[in-house]
């Protein structure tokens, strides 16, 4: 598989934020990486029949996707979504090489400060996206395909 | 019977309003709305009070996929007894108006094919209506 974005949105695969992303970049599947939803195949359902037309829906756990995305040796066009930084960093630190990392959507929370209008983190997950600032991976704000990409060091 | 609507920003509540505006005050209709940057748990919980002090509920939302949604969904599959949701998407102002006239006079399945039905009766591409000579 060809990984085209790799991105952190909260809300997961939601309808239009999602699908034109998907359009934009030609993504013909998504993973999913999240520990939990990787046992519930009920919402892993919700989350196929919301997909956009022509867009596959896998859940799979951190363990599972490093060997997923290894050993997947075709051309098709992939994006990985996670619901919060940690489980990008739990892949990273799992051994996966990962280059650029968007991070769209990130609601408030108790422990949450505003970092932009659209993203909230908490101390901790800003500290994950510093470490992984420092490991090489590009961390950037970018809600839509149209708006312009922000280094995430610039903000916190 | 009461009919929640779920919507991104505060299309919900204007629908409400609208609705009023045609058919005059009514009640147990309720909205929530989702607004940028909102606490995605805390929207989950306002979403659960509505159902624990229903009997019955419909809910409405605006957009297969999104958040209003798939949190509906969540919900929907963690309550012991889920036979009292009912969950329709796409939401527009004919299927409000026509669930809030007959809600009194249905069962709460009766009421999500209601809604299912008149939500896709609403739309009409007038032109090509009148083209094939289908005026009903």
């Amino acid at each position: 598989m060809k990984i085209v974005l790799s991105r952190i949105d909260e809300r997961l695969a939601h309808g239009q934020v999602i699908s034109s992303w998907t359009k934009q970049l030609q993504v013909r599947r998504i993973l999913v990486i999240d520990d939990v939803l990787a046992n519930d195949s009920f919402m892993t359902e919700v989350m196929k029949m919301a997909a956009p037309t022509g867009v596959d829906v896998e859940t799979m756990s951190v363990e599972n996707a490093l060997p997923r995305i290894q050993e997947d040796t075709s051309s098709e066009n992939v994006m990985l979504l996670f619901k919060s930084i940690d489980y990008a960093y739990k892949l990273v630190n799992s051994g996966y090489n990962l280059e650029r990392l968007n991070i769209g959507n990130i609601g408030s929370g108790p422990k949450r400060k505003a970092v932009t209008k659209r993203v909230f983190m908490a101390p901790e997950e800003i500290d994950m996206a510093r470490e992984l600032s420092n490991k090489g991976v590009y961390v950037y704000l970018q809600m839509l395909s149209s708006d312009s990409e922000v280094n995430i060091l610039k903000q916190i | 019977m009461r009919i929640l609507l779920l919507s991104h920003g505060s299309l919900a509540v204007e629908l409400i309003n609208t609705a009023k505006m045609i058919l005059g005050e009514f009640e147990d209709v309720h909205a929530i709305e989702l607004l940028e940057g909102a606490d995605i748990n805390q929207y989950e919980q306002y979403i659960r009070f509505e159902i624990d002090s229903s009997n019955e509920i419909l809910i409405l939302t605006d957009l297969l996929g999104g958040s209003p949604f798939i949190t509906s969904c969540k919900i929907y599959n963690s309550l012991a007894d889920n036979r009292k949701v009912r969950i329709v998407t796409g939401m527009n102002l004919p299927m409000i108006l026509e669930v809030i006239n007959v809600r009194e006079n249905c069962t709460l399945d009766e009421l999500a094919i209601v809604a299912y039905e008149f939500g896709k009766k609403g739309i009409v591409d007038f032109v090509r209506q009148i083209e094939k000579g289908e005026t009903r």
